[in-house]
């Protein structure tokens, strides 16, 4: 292949411009949702829009949360999230631990065969999954969203804690143990501590997946939705401005855990990809 | 302090056999070294007198007590990881009162102690900092207060030294042998570094292969190895292993290489005579035993070697000459006012009282 020659200040040039480019195609539509969500009425659907917005409001953004099954949606997210988050936590934290520390027979199988549930597409899988459900008397539950959204999460959460913890030299739980600490105590003194922000970075991950996550949401609930579930339910017989109000509202929460944790993600799916 | 008794010690990893049926008697306050090539199963022995491995078979005795089965905490023993294992999110100063918390000692007893070690490693002014504020040598020397504030039986080392760079190295060797004259602990102390351990160690212990091969004090080992491998591995440069065949000639014994014969001395004759199994042997010559004839003089017997320079490097108190004896070649040091000249011929003697001879089947030693 021939080498394109340019100038070292060109091709850095050149690299900001693809990035601004490519920030500019995510985060454009992001400006426009949150602009249109804080607007009143009237200007959105004033056309042609100003970018920068002369008036603003709260009264969308009212008009959306005060909407019927808004708030206890908002509820069911948060409570499917924070037990995705538990469960998740609880079973796939140790699997990391044990991926990250033990040489055990079926290690690297193990971790493909992890990956491998990804493998299968939801939509394939939805319809049995509800019968499954329905059959055994947990339909329509958060405790099953709860559980769909755990197997979703739960190969990430194992490989990402697993990677945590192979940043931490087992070389220092060793040390405590010699310095009069039993296995458990080593690693709540030395290895928890020194873990605890990937895996708050890992929780939170968690938290944001199911937040987001709206096809198994609407395929197991009728009456008990997630937001994005109600959200996507009542979007065709809504109007605009309850649309963008809803759309800024889930994105508003994700953005903001994505950019607290984003240096661990870097960090992570390197170590992961390898 | 606490004598260390290994009984028939065996640990395997899978099919591997790391360490294979090793006894070992320490005696109380004796510095050995473990010393052997990576892989030799020196740190794993090491490993199984912490309690950080479980032996597959045998035993081991710290201080007359059975501890095979019992967990690190319980062993009375302290270590300093190769890599120092300084915990980063505490400060040196709880680096080091670690173990005294967990003993759940009265904070004013934690303090005297973590000053008295911290005091013994000058490391006073650096109580306050984290790991990541500390050079290597520093935090090298955390790891050591924090094993030693311990006051244990048997403080086990695990190649400190090695990631440090080679000034500071000498240094602290100098130090760690200090420390073990004031303190008089048992210290075991793995190394792969031969001039580390000569320098270091009380008794030496060679190890290759999982197998302790020599055991003894450092002058012992360098001057009466067991085999060519404990030959091979101690002394630098490196002992000049040949091809050899023992002749008789007018009742002297000759040891003779395709290059060069040399009179044995009666007494090593006779060994010879009595212990090899054939006439073939390995004949084994220490660079530093083999001396200019220019300046030894005459010289009684058959023992020199006519030879050509190849390669000098100078050390500064000495210098290691390549020299060329026909076929083969020899490494042997000489003082730094040599008259060889590379491409000059060069006639040496061999102290023949100080050469080694290798049965080539078993490699064992003939002497």
């Amino acid at each position: 292949m021939k080498r394109i020659n340019l100038a070292p200040g060109a091709s850095r040039a050149l690299v900001y411009l693809l990035a601004t480019l490519m920030a500019l195609w995510v985060l454009f539509p992001i400006y426009l949702v949150g602009v249109a969500a804080f607007s009143p009425r009237q200007v959105i659907y004033e056309w042609p829009k100003a970018i920068v917005p002369r008036t603003w409001s709260l009264e969308t953004m009212l008009f959306f949360l005060n909407s019927h099954g808004v708030l206890a949606s908002t509820r069911n997210s948060v409570l499917v999230a924070l037990i995705t988050l538990a469960i998740s936590l609880v079973l796939g934290a140790p699997a990391g631990y044990a991926l990250a520390r033990f040489p055990f027979r079926g290690r690297d199988t193990f971790r493909i065969l992890v990956l491998s549930t990804r493998a299968f597409p939801i939509v394939i899988l939805s319809i049995p999954l509800a019968v499954s459900f329905i059959q055994w008397g947990m339909y329509d539950s958060l405790l099953s969203v709860a559980l769909m959204h755990t197997a979703l999460a739960l190969p990430f959460t194992i490989l990402v804690t697993s990677s945590v913890f192979a940043g931490v030299p087992y070389d220092l739980e060793e040390a405590a143990m010699t310095l009069g600490c039993n296995r458990l105590q080593a690693f709540l003194r030395v290895a928890l501590p020194l873990t605890l922000p990937g895996l708050a970075a890992a929780a939170i991950f968690t938290f944001v997946l199911s937040w987001n996550e709206v096809f198994a949401a609407v395929i197991l609930t009728l009456r008990n939705r997630t937001l994005p579930a109600q959200v996507l339910t009542v979007l065709n017989e809504s109007p605009i401005p309850f649309r963008f109000a809803g759309g800024f509202f889930m994105l508003a929460p994700a953005l903001v855990f994505i950019f607290i944790i984003r240096r661990y993600l870097f960090n992570l799916w390197g170590r992961v990809v390898k | 302090m606490a004598e260390i008794r290994l009984d028939n010690i065996r640990k395997t990893f899978g099919k591997v056999v790391a360490v294979q049926d090793i006894s070992l008697t320490v005696p109380d306050g004796e510095f050995i070294v473990l010393l052997g090539p990576s892989g030799c199963g020196k740190t794993t022995l090491l490993r199984c007198i912490a309690g950080l491995e479980q032996v597959d078979h045998g035993r081991v005795f710290i201080g007359g007590r059975d501890v095979t089965g019992l967990a690190p905490r319980s062993r009375d023993i302290a270590m300093v990881f190769q890599s120092y294992a300084v915990f980063p999110h505490m400060t040196v100063f709880d680096n080091i009162a670690f173990g005294l918390h967990m003993q759940k000692q009265p904070s004013a007893e934690i303090k005297r102690r973590v000053q008295a070690a911290a005091g013994l490693l000058q490391i006073e002014t650096l109580l306050d900092r984290y790991p990541a504020q500390l050079s290597g040598g520093q935090r090298q020397r955390v790891a050591v207060a924090r094993a030693l504030v311990m006051e244990p039986a048997v403080l086990l080392l695990d190649e400190p030294l090695s990631n440090l760079d080679a000034k500071l190295r000498l240094r602290m060797r100098t130090e760690l042998k200090r420390l073990h004259k004031m303190v008089e602990y048992t210290i075991v102390y793995v190394t792969h570094d031969q001039v580390e351990a000569m320098s270091l160690a009380d008794r030496m212990a060679v190890m290759n292969q999982g197998v302790l091969i020599q055991e003894g004090a450092p002058l012992e080992i360098y001057n009466r190895p067991q085999n060519v491998f404990v030959a091979g591995f101690i002394g630098s440069p490196p002992i000049n292993f040949l091809k050899a065949r023992l002749m008789e000639k007018d009742g002297d014994l000759f040891v003779a290489t395709q290059d060069f014969a040399l009179q044995l001395p009666p007494d090593r004759a006779a060994r010879a005579r009595e212990s090899a199994r054939s006439n073939d042997v390995v004949l084994g010559i220490r660079p530093q035993d083999v001396h200019e004839l220019a300046r030894v003089g005459w010289t009684e017997g058959d023992n020199r070697i006519r030879a050509t320079v190849d390669v000098i490097e100078p050390l500064g108190d000495a210098v290691v000459v390549t020299v060329v004896t026909g076929e083969g070649s020899l490494q042997i040091t000489l003082p730094a006012d040599t008259r060889a000249q590379v491409d000059q011929p060069l006639e040496l003697v061999v102290d023949v009282n100080r050469v080694h001879l290798f049965d080539p089947q078993t490699e064992e030693a003939i002497f």
